[in-house]
């Protein structure tokens, strides 16, 4: 008994800080019809206070070779594709939806860091559809967009 | 081998490949469609600052300008109320009208490339185009192999209907299906990353844009230096201090706003030109006469599947089904069969299912299977037929070849056995030539040659008594024929001739019984004439036996009856029966296709040449020639009051153009001459035939076609042609019994 509460008390103490410093957040863009011929491509990242690139959560969409076409996160990442590894998965169809669940740190949480959706259909331009700030404010606020996004939300 | 590489890729793949090929097809008429729709190409001045600005101000809200392969160029505007593309005339940058894709395209695009089933499809896809090149290249090998060579590769080809079709289809559009499936397996690779396709290489964004308010889009030097027609794609930029992005033939850079000078211009890399002409070549985009073509032999591709599977399943089902048959690697003893009819099959099984029971593991296979090695092979029988005058039958036309290249005689014995007929000079002659290449190679004779006259089941009980004699035990051999499906024709007409000079011959002609019943009994008793051409072979089975006897067709179904030839020979058993014949008696008849005895097509004059009933075919094409093909037929007899058959329907032939010239000989008439005479003496005018390209064709005995070949020689021998040449091209085929 005396050694349950010990250990019990030392997981908390061990677990406890990771809680204080990262949250599971679940981030949901829903497609508009686009038409197409295949998916579009759709890279989700973080930018910090002065708009400067700071990483991506997703990235959806197999070749590496599209992903310059993807103008504004090609020119915030400097055209680092490699930068994706781990965080890739297939192209999103037209009406589809896609859902993602990510840990972010708390520190990046109501400092000035935002959410921005990049996304490209097949012989399509790319287009910047969403740039929401990582807020308690604006957690569950959804976007409608006429681009790509038809709707757009995080819940953290 | 090379057959079953052949076969296993087109079994497995012809589904796919004939839905990939199929909507491959239909695509590569877009790239036509595209440029004869494309409007007015601009004039060669008309620059790309001049487009940007105009489309600037016609489509508010552009991202981005595109300028498709055909000459088509949209724009893509994205603004509050969502995204939308524009066409754009390439003259003024005025809107046409917004661009609507058809849906039925891009679905056939996806299908074509990934089925619809995403990284499994396009491995399917991809593994289609291998097994469609492995299908070329085997299929060609097989047809240098058949027409004996590859410089004969382009020579008239053999055998049925479907086949010939298969081949002639396969030959136009080969090379078209190679080089798309060579380059649609470039494409996958790169898909897969297999292959760098150069795609990823960007210029790199300027690090540095020069400052200043934006200056107008037609002062732009750098946009004034790019003419329209090499334009690929114009982003514009998002804001005042972001840059144009351009893509053109050569490469990519940027233009900065202020000055409209060109930053970090990059010309393409190999490997995206390299990518670039290959996706030209297999979409035929910018190059749409060539996507024609390669549509049209992607069309020959369904078509091949199909045959293909035909021509195997009919070749499956034509050979005889042996049971508990082990493959030739496993079997203690090798059975190899040398057949034209099937008929030597029947005795092969019977060998076969009594060695099997003695406990031996026996493997049966045609002689054109012989391998080099036999792993656990203790004993080897050879049976075989011969073909024509002295020829391979078709099971063993590559036999004797295929012998000549196994250096080292196999360790264990061989029995040879012959079957033939004795009433022919070249009795078993080609089980002879076999008997002498396997004594010349030292190969060791498990017993003597032997033979078999006229299927005699008692005889090959005996062959099977001395076999079971070297083996140490009993071995009966009870062979039990299998009767051919035949159908009752009735004999409704027949003219006897040759009476007076000892050769009684006999045209008889047979048509369908009436039937009574229903329609579902009369089909399903396989009534009727069946379908056969003049030429092919007509088996009758004489009442008491099973032995079916071949007599050519001398009409063709089209003709409403099945007409025959037949002299009747002293103590021949089959000819006799057929003589005592009176109309309205019935027979037992089945046909066997002879696809190589037809006159080919066209504008040449074909030779007929025949002594006796060998007019028997000629008369038959004579009759089919409704169009008039120039025939001009050689004809020998005895005496042309008595045995000269078809007299009556000759002159109305040659009334009617469907015969051009006759010229008879009769060896006991004041003249004495026989129809190879006529040969010589008609060299001249031959020699001018031939050279026009006519084709000969000669039936009868073999002694007259050994004659009349000779006679042509020497005819044709200051053409510098022989009739090995001319048989090589199918132009001299010969009906020999």
């Amino acid at each position: 008994m005396k050694n349950t509460v010990i250990a019990a008390v030392l997981a908390a103490a061990l677990a406890l800080p990771y809680q204080a410093k990262a949250r599971t957040v679940t981030i949901v863009a829903r497609m508009n019809r686009f038409g197409g011929w295949s998916g579009a491509y759709v890279a989700l990242y973080l930018v910090g206070p002065n708009n400067q690139y700071v990483k991506t959560v997703w990235m959806a969409g197999r070749h590496h070779w599209i992903y310059h076409e993807l103008v504004a996160w090609d020119r915030a990442n400097h055209g680092n594709w490699r930068g994706v590894d781990g965080v890739t998965g297939a192209s999103v169809g037209s009406g589809q939806t896609l859902t993602i669940h990510t840990d972010i740190a708390d520190s990046l949480i109501n400092a000035g860091y935002s959410l921005v959706v990049d996304s490209k259909a097949y012989a399509r331009p790319s287009r910047e559809d969403v740039r929401i700030p990582l807020s308690t404010q604006d957690n569950g606020r959804v976007v409608r967009t006429h681009g790509y996004i038809n709707e757009f939300y995080y819940r953290m | 081998m090379l057959r079953s590489v052949h076969k296993l890729p087109g079994l497995i793949a012809a589904a796919l490949i004939l839905v990939i090929a199929a909507s491959g097809a239909m695509l590569s008429v877009v790239p036509a469609y595209d440029a004869l729709t494309a409007p007015a190409a601009p004039a060669p001045q008309l620059t790309v600052a001049d487009l940007a600005a105009a489309v600037a101000k016609a489509v508010p809200g552009v991202s981005q300008l595109t300028r498709a392969p055909s000459g088509t160029i949209t724009a893509d505007y994205s603004d509050d109320n969502g995204m939308g593309t524009d066409l754009i005339d390439p003259s003024t940058g005025r809107v046409l009208g917004p661009d609507n894709q058809s849906a039925l395209y891009r679905w056939l695009y996806g299908f074509h490339r990934a089925l619809l089933m995403g990284k499994a499809g396009r491995l399917a896809s991809a593994l289609t185009s291998l097994a469609l090149i492995t299908l070329c290249v085997s299929g060609a090998m097989l047809l240098a192999r058949r027409m004996g060579g590859w410089r004969r590769f382009f020579a008239r080809p053999r055998g049925s209907t479907w086949e010939r079709l298969h081949v002639v289809v396969a030959r136009y559009v080969m090379v078209g299906l190679v080089f798309s499936a060579l380059t649609g397996i470039y494409i996958s690779l790169t898909n897969f990353d297999l292959i760098p396709n150069g795609l990823a290489q960007m210029a790199p964004f300027p690090s540095a844009v020069p400052p200043g308010q934006p200056m107008a889009i037609a002062q732009m030097p750098a946009l004034q230096a790019v003419p329209v027609d090499q334009l690929r794609s114009l982003t514009y930029p998002t804001d005042p201090t972001d840059v144009f992005t351009v893509t053109t033939a050569a490469g990519q850079g940027y233009v900065a706003q202020a000055n409209g000078a060109m930053l970090n211009w990059t010309p393409n890399g190999l490997a995206k030109q390299v990518f670039e002409t290959i996706y030209m070549l297999h979409t035929g985009e910018g190059f749409w006469s060539l996507g024609l073509l390669l549509g049209l032999a992607a069309l020959g591709a369904p078509f091949l599947s199909a045959t293909g599977v035909l021509l195997w399943w009919r070749r499956r089902r034509s050979l005889p089904r042996i049971q508990h048959n082990h493959t030739a690697h496993s079997a203690d003893t090798i059975i190899l069969v040398g057949s034209e009819t099937n008929a030597t099959w029947g005795f092969a099984r019977t060998l076969h299912d009594a060695l099997t029971q003695q406990g031996y593991r026996c493997h049966t296979g045609s002689m054109n299977t012989l391998a080099k090695h036999y792993a656990h092979a203790e004993r080897m029988f050879l049976l075989t037929s011969t073909h024509g005058d002295g020829g391979a039958p078709a099971s063993a036309r590559s036999f004797l070849a295929r012998l000549e290249k196994i250096k080292n005689p196999p360790r264990f014995p061989v029995a040879l056995l012959g079957f033939g007929d004795r009433q022919f000079p070249k009795f078993s002659q080609f089980g002879y030539d076999v008997a002498v290449a396997l004594d010349e190679r030292r190969w060791h004779a498990m017993l003597p040659y032997d033979t078999i006259d006229r299927q005699s089941a008692q005889e090959f009980a005996r062959w099977g008594r001395a076999v079971g004699d070297y083996l140490g035990h009993a071995l009966e051999l009870n062979y039990q024929p299998v009767r051919p499906r035949t159908r009752v024709l009735q004999l409704i007409e027949r003219i006897d001739y040759g009476h007076e000079v000892q050769a009684p011959t006999a045209v008889l002609r047979f048509a369908a019984p009436e039937v009574g019943g229903n329609l579902w009994e009369r089909l399903t008793r396989r009534s009727g004439l069946p379908r056969f051409n003049a030429g092919d072979l007509a088996g009758i089975l004489p009442p008491d036996s099973d032995m079916p006897r071949y007599y050519s067709l001398a009409s063709s179904s089209r003709d409403g009856f099945l007409e025959i030839c037949v002299r009747k020979h002293p103590g021949g058993n089959c000819s006799g029966f057929l003589h005592s014949l009176e109309p309205g008696e019935m027979v037992e008849v089945f046909v066997k296709p002879n696809p190589d005895f037809r006159p080919l097509r066209g504008r040449r004059p074909v030779i007929l040449i025949a002594a006796g009933t060998g007019i028997g075919p000629l008369a038959g094409f004579i009759r089919g020639n409704a169009r008039g093909q120039a025939m001009h037929l050689y004809f020998g007899g005895r005496d042309p009051r008595s045995d000269f058959l078809y007299a009556e329907e000759i002159e109305g032939w040659l009334d009617e153009r469907r015969l051009t010239s006759l010229t008879t000989a009769f060896s006991r008439s004041h003249d004495r001459a026989y129809v190879q005479d006529r040969i010589a003496q008609d060299a001249h005018r031959l020699r001018k035939l031939i050279h026009r390209g006519a084709q000969i064709m000669v039936c009868g005995g073999a002694e007259m076609a050994a004659g009349v070949m000779q006679a042509l020689d020497a005819a044709i021998a200051p053409m510098g042609l022989s009739t090995v040449a001319l048989k090589a091209e199918g132009r001299y085929v010969e009906d020999v019994y």
